[in-house]
Parts: structure tokens; sequence; C-alpha cells
């Protein structure tokens, strides 16, 4: 294990090098190598918008003229994952909270969640992620960020909070008040409490229990 | 956590991830060129420095003498600032491309990593450029306007403020500006104040300009490369201005073109490129409207606005739908948003009110692009739809034309 993260660092030291020498095939890998990782994140962040396009050039834009700044003290795709956080951050205080859904979504949303799930339960999970997404509009930037790559993307806290730049106690008091807020959301949303049924608990008092459980499962994983 | 898994990531296709790519690609060898023009400022300096203490010596020589001009272009070390003078056009051979300019033409051409940058002034450069392949791109930066060389000729006419005119008789070439960019094929012309444009429709050039030419006497001179900092070394042949050159004849070591050239207007290009630029200004001409009224609407604000409405089903959906595709482009100026959107309006609204405006759209987006597979697939498609109308035939002319 240690050994393939030697070899992976190695070959992100000597990427970048070639990247930082004008080398239009490296420049090109590069991309390759992050890109999916990259569109993940910032379509689970944001949700499917028409400007994700624009995002994700200018995420990696972005990667590239400060590519001389990298360190190598962080792993690259890290590095990386935070020029993206930081465009998204941008994106959404410029945007006012407000995301304007791509009318793509809709329709690949329902081919993504095809496979097992027939008919109506294909369209509820569709118009969940809508209305979910739609609940995240009214939150802060930086509660946003911390809820959906916490919840979302699957990452630690500790990792949102290095990728925020904040201190891990602020990004699950963020986390807290986001899921409160989406589960306010949800008390007069049938459909939005039917998605999140997994997480939906009958009244705010047990939002909040459920939240210390998952948090405290988090931190053990963390800790050991 | 509950939602992991939850949320299906909404794939990006081969041709989205394409030009997301390309233009990447293309900004990372800019950033790059930013930064070294940056990190060498002292050096530039210096050979500005050089370059005025060479044309002042030559001018004061050639004054003694009597001749009848300065030379145009002295020795640099790092950058050839080229003024071509009142009477005469200048033609340089940098290895990779050949600059043709013309009366009173000033640019600069630097050579950032592989690449090639060539900054204008003011003034028309003509250029025939090879294919780059690997190699960084060429670019032509007149004022806010980046010209980005696939391997094409084409000409660059910049009055030094707001106005370019790019004219393609070969090839292909991308042009950014603002944060937008388009390619323009051959057959094609861009102009800051119309964009994209059929070459016909361009109007005669302002200043007609020979792309190929040999000059009568030449002068050499050292091209800025890697060599002047410590890589490798390349030697052009300008014109010695002190010889008239309206009838371009001669020999030039490296251009190696004895046929007599004189000033030609640029081509039109062949009868296949202009039967071309003809459909094409035929599709231009056929107008684009909404399906629903925005009034005074801002263009952002009336997307939005009919967004909502798009969410729902039946008739109202379906306009409000196309007319956001028709917002994207028309108003916005992103092609490539209208293109997503006409494609979920296409899987969603088949036999809707608008489907034949909607394939009809992409066939124009996408063909005034460039007339390759992606405007000949759309143009078969719509022409299978509305056929007999006349945007049916020009769509049928379209699906069976040759590529650029």
């Amino acid at each position: 294990m240690r050994a393939v993260t030697a070899v992976a660092y190695v070959e992100d030291v000597m990427l970048v090098d070639r990247c930082l020498t004008g080398e239009p095939a490296a420049t090109r890998e590069l991309f390759r190598k992050h890109r999916a990782r990259v569109h993940a994140s910032l379509f689970r962040v944001l949700g499917g918008n028409r400007d994700m396009d624009d995002l994700l050039q200018d995420a990696f834009l972005q990667v590239f003229q400060s590519l001389k700044n990298w360190r190598a003290e962080a792993s690259l795709s890290t590095w990386i994952d935070r020029v993206a956080v930081r465009v998204a951050y941008r994106y959404l205080s410029r945007r006012g909270r407000q995301v304007i859904t791509d009318p793509m979504s809709d329709e690949d949303a329902a081919i993504a969640t095809s496979g097992e799930q027939p008919g109506a339960r294909r369209q509820l999970a569709r118009d969940g992620v809508k209305r979910l997404y739609l609940a995240l509009d009214a939150l802060s930037p930086a509660a946003r960020l911390a809820f959906t790559l916490h919840e979302i993307d699957g990452r630690s806290l500790a990792e949102v909070a290095k990728l925020v730049g904040s201190s891990q106690t602020a990004t699950k008091l963020r986390v807290w008040r986001a899921r409160k807020a989406v589960f306010a959301a949800a008390e007069t949303d049938p459909v939005l409490r039917e998605f999140i049924a997994p997480l939906a608990i009958p009244n705010s008092g047990s939002v909040v229990v459920s939240f210390d459980t998952t948090t405290s499962r988090t931190d053990d994983k963390e800790a050991s | 956590m509950k939602l992991v898994g939850r949320i299906p990531v909404e794939p990006l296709s081969d041709e989205r991830l394409t030009n997301i790519e390309r233009r990447i690609v293309a900004g990372a060898a800019d950033a790059l060129a930013t930064r070294s023009r940056e990190s060498r400022w002292g050096t530039f300096a210096f050979a500005a420095v050089t370059i005025a203490l060479v044309a002042g010596a030559g001018l004061v020589g050639w004054k003694l003498r009597g001749g009848a001009e300065p030379p145009v272009v002295a020795e640099a070390p790092l950058t050839i600032d080229s003024a071509a003078s009142a009477t005469s056009s200048t033609m340089i051979d940098i290895g990779d491309a050949k600059i043709s300019s013309e009366l009173g033409t000033r640019f600069t051409v630097t050579r950032p990593s592989s690449g090639v940058v060539i900054a204008m002034a003011r003034g028309k450069v003509g250029l025939e450029v090879g294919k780059r392949g690997d190699r960084d791109p060429l670019i032509v930066r007149a004022g806010d306007t980046d010209v980005i060389v696939i391997g094409t000729q084409f000409t660059v006419d910049y009055d030094g403020h707001a106005n370019v005119d790019v004219r393609v008789t070969e090839g292909k070439v991308k042009i950014v500006r603002a944060q937008q960019s388009v390619v323009v094929a051959a057959g094609q012309a861009w102009q800051s104040t119309r964009g994209t444009i059929a070459l016909a429709e361009a109007g005669p050039s302002g200043r007609p300009l020979a792309t190929t030419g040999t000059p009568t006497r030449t002068a050499d001179v050292v091209i800025p490369t890697e060599a002047n900092v410590g890589l490798r070394d390349r030697t052009a042949k300008v014109p010695d201005a002190r010889t008239p050159t309206t009838g371009i004849t001669g020999s030039n070591a490296r251009n190696i073109n004895t046929a007599e050239v004189t000033r030609q207007p640029v081509p039109l290009g062949t009868p296949h490129a202009q039967l071309q630029a003809d459909v094409l200004t035929k599709m231009r001409n056929l107008p684009i409207q909404p399906a629903v009224a925005v009034g005074n609407l801002e263009p952002t604000r009336s997307i939005a606005v009919l967004r909502e409405t798009s969410l729902k089903t039946g008739p109202e959906a379906s306009a409000a739908f196309y007319s956001i595709a028709v917002l994207q482009h028309t108003k916005l100026g992103r092609s490539g948003d209208a293109i997503a959107t006409l494609d979920a309006y296409v899987r969603r609204f088949r036999g809707g009110a608008e489907y034949k405006a909607a394939l009809w759209l992409r066939v124009r987006i996408k063909c005034l692009q460039a007339v390759d597979d992606h405007c000949r697939q759309a143009a078969f498609t719509y022409a299978h739809e509305d056929p007999g109308t006349r945007a049916g035939e020009l769509a049928s002319t379209l699906s069976t034309m040759t590529s650029d």
C-alpha cells in the first residue's frame, strides 16, 4: 500500500513537472486523470446545472494557473479538490445561493437511476433529488459545501474541514445545521420526506439524535 | 452516510468532455505564456532596448548612406517587433508558420514553450500554419481576442482598438474572446462586431493581402526561440524594405517560391467552399425566434422563468424548453448549452410543437461551427423530418457536403 502511494506520489510530481514545461500531452493527462472525480464532486455539491461545463473548465484552468504553487506536501488530488471546492464556493456566492438546474438533469437522472428501479420509484428518486437541491439552495454556501461533501460525496468531516479550510468543529456544526434545514423542509414536502426516508425521523428532536449517532460513527472511524 | 450513492452523477458526453479538454489545454498554454512573459520581463526589457539601439543604428547608417528606407526588422534576442514601413509589406518565415504583414502593421512574436504567440498592436497579418500536432498552439492575439490556430491559412485584421476581422481560407481556427470561444472554418469569417459569418458575407477586405510570396531581398533576423534561453535556434528571412515590393519577385533562402506574386485580394476559396458559404448564409438568414414571448427581460431572467414552465408537461413546457435553447444560443452565445438543451428537448418532446424547430436549431448551431460529421448528422435528421421546406432543402444540401 505504501509502495503504491509512493509510486503515485512520484508520478504526480513528474506529471506536474511536465505540465509546468508546457507539454500539452501532460495537461491532457492530468485533466483526464482527475476530471471524473472533480466533476462528481462539483455535481454533488451543486446538482446538475447548465454551468457545469464552465465550472469544470474553470476548476482545471485554476489548477493549471496555480500548479507552480503545489508544494507536493498534500496529495495532488486533494490539492485539486481544494481548488474545485473554491470554484464551487465562489459560484454559490455569486449566484446568491440559487443554482439554476440544467433542464437535462431530469432526463439524465432518470437514466442514471434506471436499473432496478421501475416507474414510480424512479420518478420519486428524480423528484427527490430535485427537491433536495431546492432545499439546499436556501443554505449558506459554506453550509451547503460542508453538507454535500460530507453527506452526499461521502467525505469524512476531517477531509471536508481540510477542503473548505475551516476547523472540524465548525464543519460539524455546519453539517448539523444543514441537516436540520433539510429535515425542516422535508416536514412540509412529502416527496423530499420520502426521498430522505432512510434518514428521516418524525420530529426534529430525533433528527439531532440521528445526526449525533452518524457523526460519532464517522469520528470513530477517523480516530481508528 | 445514507445519501451517498443516492444522487446519480449526470455523466458528461464525450463531445462535451473533448470541448472542455481543448479549452483547458489552450488555457493552460496561455497561462504558461503569461507566466513566462512575467518571469522574463527583465530579459524582455533588455531585448526591447537592444532592438531600439540596433534599429537606431540602422536608421543612422541609412541616413548616412542616403538609402530609401530603414530596415523593418532588427536582430533581437527574444522577440521580434516588426512594424512594416509605410510603403512595403513583409514576409517572415518562423519555421512553423509564414507570416505576411500589410502596410503599417505592428506585431510581436514570442515563443512560450513550444507555442507561438503573435501579439498584434495594429494592422493586418496573413498566416500559413502547418499542423501543430502535439506542439502548443499558435495564437494570434488582437486586443482581447485570441485566434488559436489549428493548422490553416487565414488573415487577421486589427484596427488597434476593438475591431477584429478574421477570414479563414483553409483549415480552421478557434477564436477566444471574453471567455467565449468559436471555431471558424474555411469559407467563414469572424468579425468582432458580427460574430461568425460566411466569407462571402464579410465584404471586401479593406487591405488586400498576399499570404504567400517571395520577397525581393531579404535580411537575416534571429527569430526568438528557446535557443535564446538555452534551447534551439531558427533563422528567418524578412524583406529588405529598401527595395519596392509591390510586385514581389526574387528568391528567398527559406521561402522557395519563384513565381511572381502580386498583391491579391483574400481568395474566397474553391467553388465548393463558395457553395458551402452560400448555404450557410441562407441558413443564417432564416429567422430563429423563441416560442414564448419573453419581452424585455434579461436573457438569464427569461431562462429562469421559462425553466419553471419547462419542468411541467405538455405544449407549454415544450415551448418553454425550446425557447430556453433559443435564448442560450442567440442571446447568451452559449451554443454548447443550447445543444445540450436541444438534445434533452428532442428526447423529452419527440413530436412536440417545436420538435422540428429544435432539430433545425441544432443544424444551425452545429453547421455554423463547422461542416463536419456532427453538422451532417444533424442536417440529415432534420432533412428527413421536414422534407420539401426551404430549411429542409438546405439541410439536405448540408448533409451531403464534404468536410471543410
